[in-house]
């Protein structure tokens, strides 16, 4: 596809720019000043506005001979209507001709099987239509700036996302203005979720059904009568957007403007429209006996929604070359003779022919919306066949497929690695002194079980403890009875129900520094663990400050808790502070082996640093 | 006692679990008999008296119900041996021939009990229920049968006393052993309901990973609940299987008081718990054994492929239990030493032995 391809071009003495974009495969000239309407009154609508060529509707190019004065192309569409543009310099028309040659090359390739009916389609002289460019509206799906680097450096996408999630903000405020972490180290690991939204971002609603949307209020004075002619008066909210639609959606709507709009208003017709039956059968209602009759409108009520009439669509139907195998009339299978055409409802006579065209122009109506969503990403044609090929396979009848395991086997003993590798190999040395205390363990065990040769009844009574380890063993029994009832109490009121206030405060500023610390402690390992020496350098000294003072924010929360105690007894306030810090205890523990393995290996590397440096001075220190 | 009420908890019980509630129920229990296991927890409960509880509580629960059943199962250190009911033994005949007609328990068949084994050893009690007593008898017999059945030499391993036990062949055997009881299922469903107790001493079953895993899943499976009765020191493996297949898991802090643990924490079935909040752990370790050295593991790495768990990166760098290659790039980042002094000198080799973090690639992702 080639960057869209315009010069100034005049057309019927006009001025204006011709333009080639290749991925809409059409030719659009436009006006550069306005156009007027009391210009036209001509009714074809070529001159009024744009003019649009499909690509693959030109059937001719010519262009005039090098030694006339003005450089014209003259370009001839299938329907033998002829376009002369003037363009200025000789070296524009070479151009502007080997991009439309090559562009109309690659187009009727492509799509071949278009309808050559829609060739010319002036467009609409709405300003709000013809300002709004590209009306196929395709996917964009961003396959640029999804790279990790990318995502890293988007600012604008990262506080575009920040924006959309609230939590994620409050934590980035607290973690990298309050804390001062370097944002990309917070992005580094949440890029997943940045190329999530950037995808989000680039996605866009699909057209439809426009009419459907479009809710006239009618106050009709006299229709309650059942009079017929009333006055009828249509309130309708139109916005430029939506006009477009209908046109784009309904071509019969277009050219029942492009032909009447210059004699009636433009309001006038829009609510002229939305009275008629021509509307009401676009939308799929059915047209009674007592809906007004329009001159105008009715017109194009013969007209299907492409604006062809039958005749024109039967000749297309011909045209369009019908896939074998959904070929009725070539599948002796599928014989009406058999059963006649009673089971399809459209098929019979008695159908009203209202309820058919109901059915057509919804039918018609999904597949251009669905066609226009799907844009130009289109399959190739072998794709598009066999999808057609599995939706009419009848899988039902296909042999159930077993499903296979795959089989896995230990090759390598495990034992053999475990007895060597344990680590609990004994030396000869002990072998005697387990020997024989292997034979005096099951010694006294069985001693102590023929000893019991009283009654059993001596044995079974021997079993009851004294009545204080009794009562030690139930409560640790329901120690854990309670602190599982209390959980589970606490799922079901939602949580805290019994939580002093104190506790409150204290569990939100517990929950903050909480997050927070295991952000940093987040960062921290993977900085860490990348191995990277230059990451070693910039982040990790940070990240290791910041480790360390998220345990000492961690403390002073819980001293700030114990301090607020109402109690002043030492003893019960070691208790509480031991009771609240049971809750922290495994991100102190972390907080705290982070920074122990920092400190560690830096020791540790620093020695081994010197080390080789003082192997590499002293023999250079001291030559021989 | 209103503490153990959870039945405001549980919406109201239907119609059909009533009626399973009367089903009968059976217990498996498995007991660790490991030498040096009970040796190690000498001063504090020895096996004799730990066997006492047991047999207590055995009674206790053949009690609650005329059809409830019991299977005792020793987990040795060299074998997996029934303690009741013993294969080949017929318990129907230590019924005297006088009231074996009558088919019923009565206190005329207690009395002549008396007569008809008096031979029986010392363990003969004449005012003892019949089942109780074949139990308990039983057990006994087969527990010392077993003990003075065991050499030195069987629990020596290598030079040294193997404190290991055979819980996985345990398990195994008690599932198989309540399949055959529960497995035929007939129009009514099942028959009983089965749960399977483990009284363990041994804190070290690394080696036994995988397949005490599979038993649990298999229990799981089979919606039978393992009750974990741990004495000694916690055991990794044994916690997860109480809480994946809802059982519950003590550890003893007073091993003394054993009775009184089993009476209130293990004695209500399957059907009961559900309107009790049953006294177990609440947090449970969920760590894994490596399949390579069968360690521990906290931080691991997962074959991508068949989830096998290894302590380190395979040095050959495939997958031992399935062959898959890995990518040698991807395997050389996770072997990436973590560097925190640089230095002008580039050549920076710190040779560091290194715990890595959960860092996930897609090749060889870490467990945990």
């Amino acid at each position: 596809m080639q960057a869209p391809f315009s010069v100034p071009a005049l057309y019927s003495g006009k001025k204006g720019t011709i333009r080639v974009s290749s991925g809409r495969n059409i030719v659009e000239w436009s006006p550069s000043i306005a156009p007027i309407d009391s210009h036209g009154g001509n009714g074809n609508g070529q001159v009024n506005g744009t003019v649009v060529i499909r690509l693959d509707d030109i059937a001719g190019l010519q262009a005039s001979p090098a030694t006339h004065a003005k450089a014209r192309l003259r370009i001839t569409t299938t329907s033998h209507t002829q376009f002369t543009f003037e363009v200025p310099t000789r070296a524009n028309l070479e151009a502007l001709k080997a991009v439309l040659a090559s562009a109309n090359a690659a187009s009727s390739s492509s799509s071949a099987a278009q309808s050559p009916s829609a060739s010319l389609t002036p467009a609409p002289t709405t300003p709000g239509a013809a300002s709004k460019s590209d009306p196929t509206r395709k996917i964009v799906i961003p396959t640029k700036g999804l790279s990790d680097a990318d995502l890293l450096a988007d600012r604008t996408l990262q506080i575009s996302f920040l924006k959309s999630n609230g939590d994620l903000q409050k934590q980035f405020l607290d973690v990298v203005v309050g804390q001062q972490l370097p944002p990309d180290e917070f992005w580094r690991t949440r890029i997943p979720l940045l190329r999530m939204h950037s995808l989000v971002l680039a996605q866009r609603r699909g057209p439809y059904n426009v009419l459907a949307t479009v809710k006239p209020v009618s106050t009709t004075q006299s229709e309650a009568t059942g009079g017929g002619a009333g006055t009828a008066q249509v309130k309708v909210s139109l916005s430029s957007d939506k006009i477009r639609d209908i046109f784009l959606q309904y071509p019969v709507v277009r050219r029942a403007y492009d032909e009447n709009v210059p004699p009636l208003v433009e309001t006038a017709f829009w609510s002229r429209f939305f009275l008629s039956k021509l509307c009401r059968k676009l939308r799929g209602e059915k047209i009674g006996l007592n809906d007004t009759p329009d001159n105008v409108m009715d017109k194009y009520l013969d007209l299907d929604e492409d604006g062809m009439t039958a005749e024109q669509r039967e000749l297309e139907n011909e045209n369009a070359k019908i896939m074998r195998f959904v070929d009725v009339e070539a599948n002796e299978m599928d014989d009406s003779q058999r059963a006649g055409n009673r089971p399809d409802i459209t098929m019979r006579q008695t159908t009203h022919k209202d309820t058919l065209s109901i059915i057509r122009t919804m039918n018609k109506l999904s597949q251009k919306i669905v066609a226009s969503v799907e844009g130009e990403a289109q399959q190739p044609l072998e794709e598009q066949e066999q999808l057609k090929q599995r939706e009419l396979a009848l899988e039902d009848l296909e042999p159930v497929t077993e499903i296979s395991h795959v089989e896995l086997h230990l090759h390598r003993s495990t034992d053999f690695l475990y007895s060597s590798s344990a680590g609990k190999d004994v030396d000869a040395a002990a072998t005697d002194v387990n020997g024989s205390r292997a034979s005096k363990v099951l010694e006294t065990m069985t001693d102590s079980l023929s000893n019991s040769s009283g009654s059993i009844h001596e044995l079974l009574s021997s079993a009851v403890p004294s009545s204080s380890t009794i009562s030690h063993a139930q409560s640790q029994v329901f120690k854990l009875i309670n602190s599982r009832r209390r959980t589970e109490e606490n799922r079901h009121n939602g949580g805290d129900s019994d939580t002093p206030p104190s506790d409150a405060v204290t569990l939100r500023d517990m929950k903050l520094s909480h997050t927070t610390a295991i952000e940093f402690l987040h960062h921290f390992w993977s900085a860490l663990l990348s191995g990277e020496p230059s990451r070693a350098v910039s982040a990790l000294p940070l990240l290791v400050t910041s480790v360390e003072k998220s345990k000492t924010r961690l403390e002073a929360v819980l001293d700030r808790h114990v301090s607020s105690n109402a109690s002043q007894d030492p003893a019960t306030l070691a208790q509480e502070k031991k009771r609240v810090q049971g809750y922290v205890q495994i991100t102190l523990d972390a907080l705290q082996s982070a920074a122990k393995t920092y400190h560690d290996l830096v020791k540790e590397q620093q020695a081994a640093l010197t080390a080789a440096q003082s192997e590499n001075t002293t023999p250079a220190g001291t030559p021989r | 006692m209103n503490a153990v009420d959870g039945s405001s908890h549980v919406p109201q019980a239907g119609f059909a679990s009533e009626l399973e509630e009367e089903l009968p129920s059976l217990l498996v229990l498995i007991l660790d008999t490991s030498p040096l296991g009970w040796g190690a927890q000498s001063p504090a409960i020895s096996l004799h008296e730990a066997v006492a509880s047991l047999l207590i509580f055995i009674n206790s629960h053949l009690a609650l119900n005329h059809s409830n059943e019991v299977a005792v199962i020793a987990s040795h250190t060299n074998c997996v041996k029934y303690l009741y009911p013993v294969p080949g033994e017929d318990y129907s005949k230590l019924v005297p021939k006088s009231t074996a007609t009558s088919g019923t328990e009565s206190s005329e068949e207690m009395i002549t009990n008396v007569q008809s084994n008096g031979d029986n050893g010392t363990l003969n009690d004449a005012s003892m229920y019949r089942q109780f007593r074949v139990v308990n008898e039983s057990v006994m017999k087969q527990l010392e049968l077993l003990l003075l059945g065991t050499s030195a030499s069987d629990i020596e391993h290598n030079g040294k006393i193997s404190d290991a036990t055979l819980i996985s062949g345990a398990l195994s055997t008690s599932l198989a052993y309540i399949n055959r009881l529960v497995g035929g299922v007939n129009d009514n469903g099942p028959k009983v309901r089965a749960r399977i107790m483990v009284v363990s001493v041994c804190s070290d079953l690394a080696s036994q990973y995988v397949p005490i895993m599979n038993c649990i899943f298999a229990a799981q499976k089979m919606k039978v609940p393992i009750d974990i009765c741990k004495i000694g020191n916690d055991t990794v493996f044994l916690q997860q299987a109480a809480d994946t297949t809802g059982g519950v898991y003590m550890h003893l802090e007073h091993p003394r008081g054993m009775i009184q643990y089993l009476m209130t924490a293990f004695l209500p079935d399957r059907a009961l718990r559900k309107h009790l909040i049953i006294p177990t752990q609440s947090s449970i370790d969920f760590r894994a054994a490596c399949f390579c050295h069968n360690r521990i593991v906290d931080i691991g790495y997962v074959c991508n492929i068949c989830l096998s768990i290894y302590c380190q990166p395979p040095a050959d760098g495939s997958c031992a239990i399935c062959d898959t290659i890995f990518d040698p790039k991807e395997l050389a980042e996770l072997l990436k030493k973590p560097v925190v002094v640089t230095t002008t000198v580039p050549k920076n080799k710190t040779k560091k032995k290194k715990k890595k973090d959960s860092d996930a690639t897609p090749t060889f992702a870490p467990a945990l």
